[in-house]
């Protein structure tokens, strides 16, 4: 299959689900097509010149069908249903039993960037060593990540075709994702939801780094801010370009992101 | 008698009451027939700008904002401009009548005014084509925030006549709607129980239900949306101390958007049932239960809406419900399919033209539904929703019902609507040749879904990550530039078969149903100075003891009045 390589732990169940309805559904479609044929090959009027009014024969029986096709429609369902409790409804206490302590960033989707908001060094919003990222999401490889998301404008969504990770970003409503990397590198974001003339280009990407260069990051990003109070700056070895984003922190959505900024450009 | 009566009409209505606004059923078939076939040639030289546009960035044919109208204008002509008039204006006027043995509906007048009223919806929104910042852009959808605020696309006017002229063509399709629900249970002829209904008929009605019981809670959305941009309420828009919910619109617009997409489907599945068992030269197998599983499914559209939003922030909980009952929708269209397939199975198939369009409507039928079930199922959306993988999805179910039914039935009644046949040579070259490019062009785009080309971007040069599939992309451009192109042939088969096509017997495709019993074409009030009766069941195909000596019975006979 064509889909992206799978980076993240919740990725196996999805993929697996994804592959099984996709077969079952394909097999359903070959067979029935297979029939279809051999009606239209067999059936031609100068082949069979005198059609059979009645139809005999247990295939003739709807009902036969009715059942085969609950049959069919229960695999899907379970297999739909059980990847589905292994990713999206996954509660936060269950992660975070399973994987440890999380990661929190709170994500804010704007024409046309996104802006990730880190909690700094205490691990705790609305304190003086809070950070935002423009366009850039730095995680820790193997560590649960939970992304608080919401939107300064309209509706955005967050795709991440290699974490198997997408949902939208709303305005005025706080949506939640999660995901837990394994294999460290640089990953695209992409907007899904159309967000206006620039959606297109709303383009973001995740680094996944290695706990010790995530550790060093953390840190030098701490130290950059404690030298450099007022607006944030970039900084650090990911060189990431720091977009100010006027109070998204406190999740209010009064004042609107400039309008000009348009496609923030990264800075490599 | 018939070129009596005809004449007798013209004398009497005169050329205005005859051609324009006329309240016979058959003229106002033909007035929804042209300017949705208008509509649909228009968007789809839409599609082929924009599709040019990705594949040849560099020539700039479109800026971001103008690809992102034309995406817009596309979906919204594509649904509401074509295959609402078409599916119910076009098949429910010509058919109702002449099936049941009626000599018109059963409030022409109101007949006339929902033509009229869709004519002007039709102006509406391509005035917006005409007004400053263009036409609107937020996608046929029209998600709010993005439709609720000028500021987020740059469009105003675009958005109003875009909002006004949705409501415009809803209130046309309602009036319609009355006529198309009220007709088949006051006007049948004798003889016509409801169980001898052709099934056409019966898909008409139960769309027209569908569509009245979907559409209130989408009109007052939209006047809450005018309200949003024009008036400053916020319904949906959010702001610092006035809480709107941009979902409320979701669920507004999709709890009229999938009994919508039935409203679409089910006329066109109808069409093929009605010419399958003319091919096959046995009776619709299963009569009944496509009537009864249409309906169950008809119920069943109104508790499915929220799949469209799997991952909108909808309660991931409530998904999984609306995902069991989307799976569970399968069932009727598996029994309606399968009734279809036994329709041919055994049969003596003749392969002419309008039995090609319907066939291969059917198959790419099968193929739509199948990756339905795929996207019903919750885990799926994760990584496919809002890619091409959805939007091959949706062609594969409405090229099928709205634009290959429409053939089908242009070509099957167009002696009906001008005593002439299209050209059959044509019409299968027309058939094959769409059927096979529209594969080429979707078939692609189920792989380039599973591989993250997200829809609605106005270029993917830009982004590393879908370059491995970069080449697909552009044959897909080129396969669909040239589906679009041989649809020409159809355009010109229409006109040229209109004025020149072999002139048509009263029966030219030896079908049953009561339409065939009538001269072509039929004269106003259809019946002349006879009255028709309802004998039998009707597709009275291969009948054990044909009484006419041939192949099938007809479904009833004209009487003298006198």
């Amino acid at each position: 299959m064509p889909i992206m390589p799978d980076i993240s732990t919740h990725g196996w169940w999805l993929d697996w689900s994804l592959l099984i309805i996709s077969m079952v559904t394909l097999l359903v479609g070959i067979l029935s097509f297979a029939l279809i044929i051999l009606a239209l090959i067999y059936f031609r009027q100068s082949k069979n010149p005198t059609p059979t009014r009645h139809l005999s024969g247990w295939i003739t029986r709807l009902i036969i069908l009715d059942i085969s096709m609950i049959i069919f429609d229960i695999i899907i369902a379970v297999f739909s249903t059980w990847g589905w409790a292994e990713t999206i409804l996954k509660s936060e206490e269950s992660l975070e039993a399973k994987h440890g302590e999380a990661l929190t960033v709170n994500v804010t989707g704007r024409q046309f960037f996104w802006a990730f908001d880190y909690a700094g060094g205490d691990k705790a919003f609305g304190t003086a060593d809070d950070f935002t990222l423009g366009n850039d999401l730095v995680v820790e490889k193997d560590r649960l990540v939970v992304l608080n998301m919401t939107s300064g404008d309209t509706i955005h969504s967050f795709f991440v075709p290699h974490l198997r990770v997408k949902y939208d970003v709303i305005p005025g409503r706080t949506t939640r994702v999660w995901f837990v990397p394994k294999k460290a590198g640089e990953y695209p974001v992409l907007c899904t939801e159309l967000c206006g003339l620039g959606h297109y280009k709303m383009l973001s990407n995740v680094r996944v780094l290695e706990p010790d260069d995530f550790d060093s990051w953390l840190d030098s990003r701490t130290v950059t801010l404690s030298e450099n109070p007022g607006p944030l700056r970039s900084g650090g070895p990911g060189q990431s370009q720091t977009v100010h984003v006027s109070d998204s922190k406190d999740g209010s959505l009064g004042a609107r992101a400039d309008r000009n900024v348009g496609v923030t450009p990264r800075s490599q | 008698m018939a070129a009596h009566a005809a004449a007798v009409h013209h004398a009497e209505m005169g050329w205005i009451r005859t051609y324009i606004f006329s309240t016979d059923h058959k003229m106002i078939a033909k007035q929804y027939l042209l300017n949705g076939l208008f509509f649909a040639l228009f968007g789809g030289i839409i599609a082929l700008v924009f599709r040019s546009h990705l594949a040849m960035p560099e020539q700039e044919l479109l800026n971001p904002a103008r690809y992102n109208a034309y995406v817009t204008m596309h979906g919204t002509l594509m649904i509401f401009w074509v295959a609402m008039p078409i599916l119910l204006g076009f098949f429910g006027n010509l058919t109702i009548p002449l099936m049941i043995g009626a000599r018109d509906m059963a409030f022409p007048l109101l007949n006339m005014m929902s033509y009229w009223t869709f004519f002007i919806s039709s102006v509406v929104i391509m005035a917006s084509f005409f007004v400053p910042g263009g036409p609107f852009s937020g996608g046929w959808t029209a998600y709010a925030p993005l439709s609720a605020n000028t500021e987020l696309t740059g469009v105003n006017w675009g958005i109003n006549l875009w909002a006004v002229g949705l409501a415009l063509e809803f209130t046309a399709v309602l009036m319609g709607g009355i006529n198309f629900i009220v007709t088949p249970f006051v006007l049948r002829a004798r003889g016509m129980s409801l169980m001898r209904l052709p099934i056409v008929v019966w898909m008409v009605v139960i769309a027209s239900l569908l569509f009245m019981m979907s559409v209130g809670p989408l009109i007052a959305g939209t006047f809450m949306l005018l309200f949003d941009k024009n008036v400053g309420t916020h319904f949906y828009l959010v702001s610092a101390d006035k809480v709107g919910d941009p979902l409320l619109w979701q669920h507004l617009f999709w709890f009229f958007g999938h009994p919508e997409v039935y409203v679409i489907l089910i006329p066109g599945l109808g069409v093929i049932s009605e010419i399958f068992p003319a091919a096959a030269r046995k009776p619709l197998h299963g009569y009944k239960h496509i009537i009864f599983w249409t309906i169950f499914a008809g119920i069943l559209s109104f508790m499915v809406w929220a799949h469209h939003m799997f991952i909108a922030g909808l309660n991931p909980l409530a998904a999984v419900g609306f995902s069991i009952t989307t799976i569970i929708i399968s069932v009727p269209f598996l029994v309606i399919v399968v009734a279809m397939g036994l329709t041919l199975w055994g049969g003596s198939l003749r392969f002419n033209a309008a039995f090609l369009y319907a066939f291969f409507a059917y198959v790419i039928f099968i193929v739509g539904g199948l990756t339905g079930l795929q996207l019903g199922a919750t885990v799926a959306d994760i990584q496919l929703h809002e890619t091409y993988f959805v939007v091959a999805h949706f062609h594969y179910v409405i090229f099928a019902s709205v634009i290959l039914s429409t053939f089908a039935a242009v070509q099957w009644w167009f002696p009906k609507m001008f005593g002439r046949l299209m050209n059959e040579g044509v019409a299968k070259v027309h058939a094959i040749s769409t059927f096979f490019l529209f594969n080429i062009v979707f078939t692609p785009m189920f792989i380039l879904g599973f591989a993250g080309y997200t829809r609605r971007y106005a270029s993917y040069d830009h982004i590393p990550l879908l370059q491995g599939y970069a080449w697909l992309n552009d044959f897909v451009s080129i396969a669909g530039v040239l589906l679009i192109l041989v649809q020409f042939l159809f355009v010109f088969n229409f006109f040229y078969s209109m004025i020149a096509g072999k002139r048509a017997t009263a029966n030219p495709w030896e079908a049953t149903t009561m339409e065939w019993s009538a001269p072509s074409p039929p004269p106003h009030l259809n019946w002349g100075d006879t009255i028709p009766v309802v004998e039998r069941d009707p597709y009275e195909y291969a009948p054990e003891v044909p009484s006419n000596g041939a192949d099938y019975e007809p479904q009833g006979r004209l009487m003298t009045m006198r």
